[in-house]
């Protein structure tokens, strides 16, 4: 930590502002079950007291629909103009701990082997605040795969909620180019006041998922078992899940042509997606919701993490609260019959 | 620093229809890294989209990729001529061995599309002084993918030994029986020391068992395993075969590794 301080709630409303003349700015707005990013909100927009926002904040990295390049087809040639990385600086206002692992498991599939510049010089250019989590609803599992509440690496500032104020930790030097006349410096009391608000939440989203059980099978074996058989029932086939999830990048390419000039766009798609798994001769590898369901679901506990070493799911819950159909992640996987 | 999003464009140098609704682009091969048959390319049609083409020819001085037409995109490739523009990206993936294979006889199993990719491993084959037999299943005798391919491998000046198995034929036999039979029939696997398989998953997984069971050593048995790939880049889950960038350490696997690395790859659990 380079330094803490105290932040009065009532003043986040000014420093937000303040800060939207330098940078583009990023806050949850709304009403509470349908709050969400939005940017560049004014001050008096930005909610303070919520869990979290039914929309990850993932687009703010990965746009659902980006400009890759233009082109222009002359009698001769074809001339491409790429669209060079958006390095505008941001500010992430109000990112709660899952979102923050959200934004790991992002980097492990866009700076991986081969780096995405694009998604990259967005990460390298957002500051991200983050909430510390200390009121997560009770179908919050974050803990169960790994989540600080408090995470104190991957954000630039950690706020920890202290009712009418906030402790405020810089954890680098782009979140001390943020702090102004208008944060107080921390003391004592402020520090001990919020290792107790830490303390008093710290395991209370720890739902074992019992994830131990699948060492002693084979990925062969964890592939066939037939609990993948009705685990897909009663669920329906939806796009929102490539709004609310991280592990999953799925996106295409389309060209939008105005005459013998356009623009290739990446844009969002998802696993029920038409075709998403055809082949031209006809085969589908992923024809159905079984397929894609466990697909989904392996390869955030059982492919992602031999990858990278950590669980591909955030615990960010919106499994459970923003799904149309039940997609409860949590009781899936504590539900898994190994027979 | 180059954009892997971005295609190069390059030249048509040739066009081959090549019957059965497949197409072979050739581009010369200035500029590119080495290129095997079996990798993948994306290729753009400006206006229209990309789509997925494999190399399946490959000389010295230039390199042929095959389509299928499929969607728009390839509709719109067929129309095009010598001369033309086009984007490309890759090429993608490790493609099938040119080299290293045993001394004797190798064998070339393709359901329709399969064969593009195989067709660009013959030449190196028979340069080797191996003896090369394509079995071939073809969904429409009449017209099947790669006709021209197979007429001239067909030939009798060809060293090239020929077995066209027509999917009708099958009845209502099971495809395990069925092409278990024609292959004992013929005795196709007699003296053979290796094996490439490209086509359908159905047609790989059959194929799995069949060779599986076979006195071919594992590591001399490689899939060219299809894939409805984004990028080649590991970004998208589509690129991933059970979790592993199939682009990386694919597409094409020797069914020791194909084993390990999930019986899903071929689908065995479906």
């Amino acid at each position: 930590m380079i330094a803490d301080f105290i932040f009065a709630k009532a003043k986040l409303r000014y420093w937000l502002d303040d800060l939207r003349l330098s940078q583009e700015v990023w806050a949850p707005t709304g009403k509470e079950g349908s709050l969400h990013f939005t940017r560049n909100p004014l001050g008096e927009e930005v909610i303070t007291e919520y869990t979290n926002t039914k929309e990850s904040p993932k687009a703010i990295f990965f746009p659902p629909r980006e400009e890759i390049f233009s082109y222009d087809i002359l009698p001769d040639k074809v001339e491409i103009t790429p669209k060079p990385p958006d390095t505008t600086p941001r500010v992430i206002f109000g990112m709660r701990p899952p979102d923050v692992r959200g934004l790991e498991i992002m980097d492990a599939y866009w700076m991986g082997d081969v780096t995405d510049e694009r998604y990259k010089a967005r990460r390298e250019n957002s500051a991200i605040i983050c909430v510390g989590y200390h009121n997560p609803p009770p179908c919050c599992f974050a803990e169960s795969v790994g989540v600080d509440l408090f995470p104190e690496e991957g954000v630039d500032m950690l706020l920890t909620d202290l009712g009418r104020t906030y402790y405020v930790q810089v954890l680098t030097e782009r979140g001390m180019a943020l702090i102004t006349d208008q944060f107080n410096p921390a003391e004592s009391d402020h520090r001990e006041d919020a290792r107790k608000a830490k303390a008093g939440v710290r395991g209370s989203t720890d739902q074992s998922l019992e994830l131990e059980r699948w060492e002693e099978f084979s990925d062969a074996e964890i592939l066939a078992l037939p609990y993948w058989d009705e685990v897909y029932l009663g669920m329906i086939p939806s796009a929102a899940i490539s709004r609310y999830f991280y592990s999953g990048t799925q996106f295409r390419f389309i060209d939008v042509p105005k005459g013998h000039q356009g623009t290739r766009y990446r844009v969002w798609t998802h696993p029920h997606a038409p075709g998403y798994s055809r082949l031209p001769d006809g085969d589908d590898y992923r024809p159905g919701m079984k397929e894609r369901i466990r697909d989904w679901l392996l390869e955030m506990f059982l492919y992602f993490p031999k990858r990278h070493g950590f669980l591909g799911c955030s615990g960010a819950h919106r499994c459970v609260a923003a799904m149309p159909t039940k997609h409860d992640v949590r009781k899936i996987i504590q539900g898994v019959d190994f027979g | 620093m180059t954009d892997p999003l971005i295609p190069h464009i390059h030249s048509i140098e040739s066009i081959q229809e090549e019957g059965g609704g497949v197409l072979t682009l050739f581009f010369s091969r200035e500029g590119f890294s080495p290129i095997t048959p079996g990798q993948g390319f994306k290729i753009s049609v400006f206006g229209r989209g990309e789509t997925t083409g494999v190399v399946s020819e490959v000389s010295k001085d230039c390199f042929g990729v095959s389509l299928q037409d499929v969607d728009s995109v390839t509709h719109r490739l067929f129309l095009l001529s010598e001369g033309q523009a086009l984007g490309l990206r890759g090429p993608y993936g490790n493609g099938l061995p040119t080299e290293g294979w045993p001394e004797g006889k190798i064998g070339l199993f393709s359901m329709d599309m399969g064969l593009a990719a195989q067709r660009g491993l013959v030449n190196a084959l028979l340069a080797q002084g191996k003896e090369v037999v394509i079995t071939h299943l073809t969904t429409d005798k009449e017209n099947p993918v790669l006709a021209k391919a197979l007429e001239k491998a067909s030939e009798e000046s060809s060293p090239i030994q020929v077995h066209l198995i027509a999917s009708k034929d099958r009845g209502n036999q099971p495809w395990e029986t069925f092409l278990r039979d024609q292959i004992m029939k013929k005795k196709i696997l007699q003296g053979m020391v290796g094996a490439a398989v490209g086509g359908t998953r159905p047609f790989q997984k059959v194929l799995m068992g069949i060779l599986e069971k076979s006195r071919l050593r594992d590591k001399d048995i490689y899939f060219l395993v299809n894939r409805n790939w984004t990028t080649g880049l590991g970004w998208s889950n589509q690129d991933l075969l059970a979790g592993v960038n199939i682009w990386t350490r694919g597409p094409v696997f020797d069914l020791a590794t194909l084993r390990d690395l999930s019986e899903d790859a071929l689908g065995l659990n479906d």
